[in-house]
């Protein structure tokens, strides 16, 4: 998994590629928090490049939204594919998350 | 590829595939069995959303249980993860070496919690994405069918991967 920061401007974006799982879902929790500490807590996490999440990594989501909440700020997920989307629909998370489809700077 | 994960071909079914893969109880394995799985039965014609969502999910919610909460991840202890597929059917065992649980205490999410746990969705996920979930006697082995809805493809299957031990 790799995870590139980006500004837009009112948020960061965790442009997140690859897969996320119990195998590497720490490093994205440690990214996340980083950003929460340095201030920042309007985050949005992009999936476009995310091929695959498991249960795992749906938890680490949910540990970002709540230390992103806690700040002040909100974390939203941005243009997840179709099996992606399908995994929060059946974890029943699709309403708890704020789902967007695209970036304004994006097409 | 798959060349450095210890799988066997002990099985030989005519119409398909049937292997077994090995390991050492550690996360970092996961993704390779499960790219390994998914590398053998590429050729069965399987929908895109059970090579991509159906059958890596539950495999990997499987791995991750057997390994972090049947095998406390320890390396010493392996993780046994058997396949026997064919067009119609997808069927796989994941046997850890812990003691094993009674997986009927496993409570179900709560979906109406507006403040989600972060864990304990692995078996729900399981479960929602196959056809049929069962376990072993002593609770340290869940075996998982997806069916295919082919049109030709005959109700039953005979697998032998799953004793009752």
């Amino acid at each position: 998994m790799r995870v590139d920061l980006q500004d837009e401007p009112n948020a960061k974006v965790m442009a997140v590629e690859g897969v996320v799982t119990l195998d590497n879902c720490q490093e994205l929790l440690k990214e996340g928090k980083g950003l929460a500490s340095d201030g920042f807590v309007d985050v949005i996490v992009d999936f476009r490049k995310v091929e695959f999440i498991d249960s795992a990594g749906i938890g680490t989501l949910i540990s970002l939204s709540k230390v992103m909440k806690d700040g002040g700020g909100g974390l939203k997920l941005r243009n997840l594919g179709d099996n992606i989307k399908r995994v929060f629909a059946l974890s029943r998370l699709d309403a708890f998350f704020t789902i967007t489809t695209s970036g304004a700077n994006e097409p | 590829m798959t060349s450095n994960l210890a799988v066997s071909e002990r099985y030989s079914v005519d119409d398909g595939v049937s292997f077994r893969i090995s390991e050492p109880a550690e996360v970092c394995r996961i993704n390779p069995m499960v790219a390994s799985v998914k590398d053998r039965v590429r050729d069965l014609g399987y929908p895109q959303s059970a090579m991509d969502l159906d059958i890596p999910l539950a495999l990997t919610e499987a791995l991750a249980n057997a390994i972090v909460h049947g095998n406390k991840n320890n390396p010493k202890k392996r993780v046994v993860l058997a396949v026997e597929a064919n067009e119609c059917v997808f069927r796989c065992s994941v046997t850890d070496q812990g003691p094993g649980f009674d997986h009927s205490t496993v409570p179900a999410p709560d979906f109406e919690a507006g403040d989600p746990l972060t864990h304990g969705r692995g078996l729900f996920l399981i479960k929602s994405l196959m056809t049929e979930v069962s376990y072993n006697r002593s609770g340290n082995q869940i075996r998982m069918t997806l069916r295919l809805n082919h049109e030709n493809c005959p109700g039953a299957h005979n697998g032998r991967i799953f004793d009752d031990r």
